[in-house]
């Protein structure tokens, strides 16, 4: 009878390498996931950390700042005539935040989006969407504006929020 | 006689060492790829930060914020800017030193709205940045100007500069920015001098500057005109090539502001406000759009102290 | 009797591999928990307080609308608005209905509470609390000064 001793080793053998090696490719696995985890939240982190400067800063960016132009120089201050001007002109404004949308809400806030033909009947100017994607941060600003009360034209300002989102990294 | 049983147990052993050397050879290259990853991962997090930290200087009320950006190991800061699309772009690279070399890791981080103006490489430890608000200039100090953009100046702390005669509000400048390494006096021999008054000898920048703010800066035999504290500095921290891409970004942010303006005018025409400023305005833009070189910067400022005249002269209706 | 030594082998990596992937589930779905928000960060309560101080009122002075920060300056001088108003009366109900508006406060809310408190030369003219007062809290203040006069405002939010 022939012996099939040395086949059955090398079937051993070949198992065993098969199981070590499924294990070694387990390990890896999990510490790559781990690590992309990490990577993934450490840029998500980051991108968190920009839109909260971002979200202080904003307010003060020539663009959204109200200047001189309601009495004395003000700062925190978002100027919503401006900001409905700079949605008329926001596809030259793509990616220049680097975030990916942002809102500006006079509270008490009733939902009514700010368009060409309401404004300034409205009480939320949506900048670059019209949805606000990902995770969003926020702070409160004073939005001015002007109004016309009878003949004369008043400086008007309320409280308002300022929200940024941005979305996740991608990895 | 039969030795199966000799040849039986070579073969295995030949097998488990092919595979065991197959196995080891990919956990080697699998560690050289995820420690170089790694590198490429922290060279990224680093110019991104950076990123994030100049955010910090886009000053709103405060003017002339600064900040120190310490490195963990010797940092190399390149940076480029380029003119593409709307408001160009600026980029920072990062390059750090392990075991005596440069690590070229070939990451950009790229911002639309940061206009940092450094010399290029610059190296070291430590790094100082602060800005300065860019407006465009006014005839009379009641009279208000639009900020355009806040420019960030970005130096190593191993380069001394020295302001020699500099005018009095320079050195209160200087001196209430508290930077070790930005002198008005007592300056040592090996600090880089900026000559004010034209009379010192081995100057690194020869600055002449006007009662009125505007000026020329003199660098390695380029001249570059200024017309605003703001941009003088610009040119003294930076050089002629980057100095002018981004004053040309800039002049396109200011156009792209101007644009936005003259709309403001518009919607609040629907409040009572008149349209004269939009009008003036338009060909305000039109003199932006047209704008090449430095040496144009005079004729915009000329324009721009029309237009703030006639702003602070709109009584409630000033659009900035 | 047969020889099952191989399998018996077999088996027990079979359970050493079962052992560590359970053990690398929980582990990556712990990696990939994320840490929420703060209930209030800390530059929102001075924001807000900033902002409060900046809105303009129904009080008209030289056809202007008077801002919050000024009107309790107004108040402290007694001063009636153009349109009849009196200034105190317009401050506490603007105080009132904007706190109202900016911060739901409850139980089942992360915000607990509230308080505003208006001093004008040391003197207190508004005094607010809603909800309850926890120890975690983030606070801030403003103040105002004009010639001989001077305001503060403490805002607190409770959760």
């Amino acid at each position: 009878m022939v012996s099939n001793k040395a086949q059955i080793k090398i079937q051993q053998m070949v198992f065993m390498l098969l199981a070590v090696f499924i294990l070694f490719v387990l390990i890896g696995l999990i510490v790559m996931s781990s690590r992309l985890s990490k990577l993934k939240n450490s840029v998500t982190e980051l991108k968190e950390k920009e839109a909260l400067e971002l979200v202080s800063k904003l307010a003060n960016s020539p663009e959204f700042s109200c200047g001189n132009s309601y009495g004395n120089q003000k700062s925190d201050c978002i100027d919503y005539d401006k900001l409905m001007a700079l949605k008329s002109n926001i596809n030259n404004y793509k990616d220049f935040w680097g975030v990916s949308n942002i809102e500006v809400r006079k509270m008490p806030n009733k939902d009514v989006n700010c368009t060409f033909e309401n404004y300034p009947n409205c009480d939320a100017i949506r900048l670059i969407n019209e949805e606000m994607l990902g995770y969003s941060v926020s702070n409160f600003v004073s939005v001015c504006y002007k109004e016309k009360e009878g003949e004369t034209v008043s400086n008007k300002c309320d409280i308002g929020k300022l929200i940024i989102s941005y979305e996740e990294a991608e990895l | 006689m039969k030795k199966k049983a000799q040849l039986d147990t070579s073969f295995a052993w030949i097998f488990a060492i092919i595979v065991g050397a197959v196995v080891l050879s990919l956990a080697i290259y699998g560690v050289y790829k995820f420690s170089n990853m790694q590198r490429t991962q922290q060279s990224a997090e680093s110019s991104k930060q950076v990123d994030v930290y100049l955010d910090a200087l886009e000053s709103g009320y405060e003017t002339g914020q600064k900040i120190n950006l310490v490195a963990p190991v010797e940092t190399r800061i390149l940076s480029y800017c380029t003119l593409d699309q709307e408001f160009g772009r600026q980029k920072i690279q990062i390059l750090e030193k392990t075991y005596d070399r440069w690590t070229q890791t070939g990451v950009n981080i790229t911002s639309r709205n940061k206009y940092i103006f450094s010399e290029n490489p610059i190296e070291g430890k430590k790094f100082i940045a602060f800005s300065k608000p860019y407006e465009f200039p006014s005839e009379n100090s009641y009279e208000f100007s639009f900020k355009i953009a806040d420019l960030i100046y970005l130096i190593s702390s191993e380069d001394n500069y020295c302001f020699i005669d500099a005018p009095y509000e320079i050195e209160r400048e200087i001196e209430n920015l508290n930077a070790d390494n930005l002198m008005t006096e007592n300056c040592s021999e090996e600090s880089l001098k900026i000559c004010f008054d034209g009379n010192e000898d081995d100057c690194y920048a020869e600055v002449e500057r006007n009662n009125n703010g505007n000026g020329i800066v003199t660098k390695y035999s380029k001249e570059m005109p200024f017309d605003s504290d703001a941009l003088m500095y610009a040119a003294i921290f930076s050089y002629k090539e980057l100095y002018e891409c981004q004053l040309s970004r800039v002049i396109k942010r200011a156009e792209q502001l101007t644009l936005i303006y003259e709309e403001k005018a518009r919607i609040e025409m629907t409040q009572g406000c008149t349209a004269d400023m939009g009008a003036n305005l338009a060909g305000f833009r039109s003199i932006l759009h047209e704008y090449d070189y430095s040496n144009e910067l005079y004729i915009i400022s000329n324009e721009a102290k029309r237009i703030n005249k006639q702003n602070s002269l709109s009584g409630e209706c000033k659009l900035w | 009797m047969r020889n099952k030594n191989g399998q018996e082998e077999i088996v027990g990596f079979g359970i050493i591999l079962i052992v560590i992937a359970v053990i690398a589930l929980i582990f990556i779905s712990l990696t990939l928990n994320k840490t929420g928000k703060a209930e209030v960060e800390d530059f929102e309560s001075s924001s807000f307080l900033k902002a409060l101080m900046e809105k303009t009122t129904s009080c008209e002075k030289n056809a202007n609308l008077v801002a919050i920060k000024d009107l309790v300056f107004e108040c402290g001088r007694e001063y009636m608005c153009s349109n009849g108003e009196y200034s105190c009366d317009v401050l506490n109900e603007t105080l009132e209905q904007s706190l109202h508006e900016n911060w739901r406060v409850g139980s089942q809310n992360p915000i607990k509470g509230y308080s505003l408190k208006v001093n004008y030369e040391g003197d207190i003219y508004f005094n607010m609390l809603e909800g309850n007062i926890t120890s975690e809290y983030k606070g801030s203040m403003q103040n105002y000064s004009k010639v001989n006069e001077n305001i503060e405002i403490y805002f607190k939010v409770y959760y």
